[in-house]
């Protein structure tokens, strides 16, 4: 039993590292996409990795007046974000969070990142870090409820709210296709979208001061705070991907009952996805615009009506089909 | 469903939540809480020895910030105003009025916002007057004479021995 405790733990820590390392890869992706589809040269592929450094060399500023919640906010956001991302399967199912926490579980941690974010954000008392705050708990409102309403739908479908579970369920009827999935992956597109500050709910590449998100709350980081602060967004994202990729393309990750090659396939299968969707990604930020904040009810409403028709439908499928 | 629900400790560690049975919903606090140290312990460690460990206080970014007048500083209504915005019509009952002067009048526009917080007026203002109206009507009892505070008291037992006699 303890040695099988011992193997599980690290098997969960060499995901957790597999995660932090490939995700700043994944915003590299996105960005060269980008600039390709734009006919610019673009930056390198690792040069999200290569601004991590820098920001690590460099000396942090911190506003006069800032507390310690300011200086001690992002080692926590990063180190929640970092749990929350290994909570998501990824090459395989059976790891230890795989029985530790489900999908509630992970919506609940990600909430209080974004609350340490929210209060970081607030704790100089500039107005950039205010607007940036109240703008994100407003998006949160609308996101959150509607990500409940995904969970549900797929434990519905699945009969559990673990994520493992539900990719199992997935890989085993791969072909069953269901409206209130195909809504639950559009609702969870849009859901993802408005978390990771994308457009065209947030633009993560401008600093424009009447638009901006995300960019206002970490505005006054710097140093070694703004490289975790950026760490953890650029695994929010990894996060994101990967929980789509497990929840609706579940196809190559190894069960619980695997070995090392099947590890090695999963592995290989969820890089490829991931990346892929890093493309996707790209893809779909140059061809929509940023839309007006005020907006932005009407977009991540989608999600929620769309969330709520899932459930629906898959209560009503159940009752005829079970 | 059906059955009673397992108990704690059937987990996999001892202070594993479940919900139904082990294969739909666990939750182990314990665990995520451990992981969570974990990771940030070791940022803590990897990010101080890794980096620049030198840090300056500066001016915050001067965006309307230095200005001491109230205007610019961000408030609780500040904080409020994009939910309030975005809830406005459906949970606060808005009502906007604009009084828009015509061209030659010089008095300035105005516009008004009324908003109803519907669960104050439930949760806290309802109960409140409740609690005052009640405390109006009974404040006559604080002006009794001696006889009749003497009165209360002996029905009072009267009462409370007579439920004691019948119970016992």
């Amino acid at each position: 039993m303890t040695r099988d405790l011992v193997v599980q733990f690290l098997a969960q820590g060499a995901q957790m590292t597999l995660v932090l390392l490939i995700a700043p890869l994944a915003v590299g992706v996105v960005r060269r996409v980008k600039a390709r589809l734009m006919r610019r040269q673009g930056p390198p592929l690792l040069q999200a990795y290569l601004d991590l450094a820098k920001l690590l060399r460099k000396e942090s500023v911190i506003a006069e007046g800032a507390s310690w919640l300011f200086r001690s906010a992002p080692y926590l956001i990063f180190a929640l974000t970092w749990v929350a991302a290994a909570l998501v399967p990824s090459f395989a199912s059976g790891l230890m969070f795989n029985w530790a926490a489900d999908v509630v579980a992970l919506v609940a941690v990600l909430g209080a990142a974004r609350a340490l974010l929210a209060l970081a954000g607030m704790d100089v008392g500039t107005s950039f870090g205010g607007i940036g705050s109240s703008r994100e708990m407003m998006i949160a409102t609308l996101a959150e409820p509607a990500m409940m309403l995904i969970v549900v739908t797929l434990a519905i479908a699945a009969g559990t709210t673990r994520l493992a579970g539900v990719a199992d369920f997935f890989i085993a009827e791969p072909f069953a296709v269901r409206v209130s999935l195909a809504l639950s992956l559009i609702s969870l597109v849009i859901v993802a979208l408005a978390e990771n500050a994308r457009i065209p709910v947030d633009n993560p590449a401008t600093h424009l001061e009447l638009t901006m998100v995300h960019e206002a709350m970490v505005l006054e980081y710097s140093g070694r705070h703004l490289a975790l602060i950026e760490a953890a967004s650029h695994l929010k994202l990894a996060l994101y991907l990967s929980l789509l990729i497990c929840l609706f393309a579940p196809f190559g990750m190894a069960p619980a009952t695997a070995g090392l090659s099947g590890w090695a396939i999963g592995l290989a299968a969820w890089i490829a996805k991931l990346l892929a969707g890093a493309v996707l990604l790209g893809v779909w930020e140059v061809s929509i615009a940023k839309m007006r904040v005020f907006r932005l009810p009407d977009f991540v409403g989608i999600a929620f009506v769309f969330g709520f028709i899932a459930i629906l439908l898959a209560f009503l499928t159940r009752g005829v089909f079970a | 469903m059906g059955g009673a629900l397992p108990g704690p400790g059937s987990g996999p560690t001892p202070f594993s939540l479940i919900a139904f049975d082990a294969a739909r919903s666990v939750y182990d606090a314990p665990v995520i809480a451990f992981f969570v140290a974990i990771a940030s312990l070791t940022t803590l460690i990897v990010v101080h020895r890794l980096s620049e460990r030198r840090t300056r206080r500066g001016p915050a970014w001067d965006c309307g910030f230095p200005d001491p007048s109230p205007a610019t500083q961000y408030t609780a209504s500040s904080f409020a105003q994009p939910l309030r915005r975005v809830y406005g019509a459906a949970a606060f009952a808005a009502q906007e009025t604009v009084v828009m002067p015509p061209p030659g009048d010089m008095r300035p526009a105005r516009f008004s916002v009324v908003v109803v917080d519907h669960l104050w007026r439930v949760f806290y203002a309802a109960p409140g007057r409740a609690v005052i109206g009640l405390s109006e009507r009974l404040n006559v009892l604080q002006f009794l004479t001696i006889r009749r505070y003497l009165v209360l008291m002996f029905v009072t037992l009267v009462i409370l021995l007579s439920i004691a006699a019948v119970t016992t």
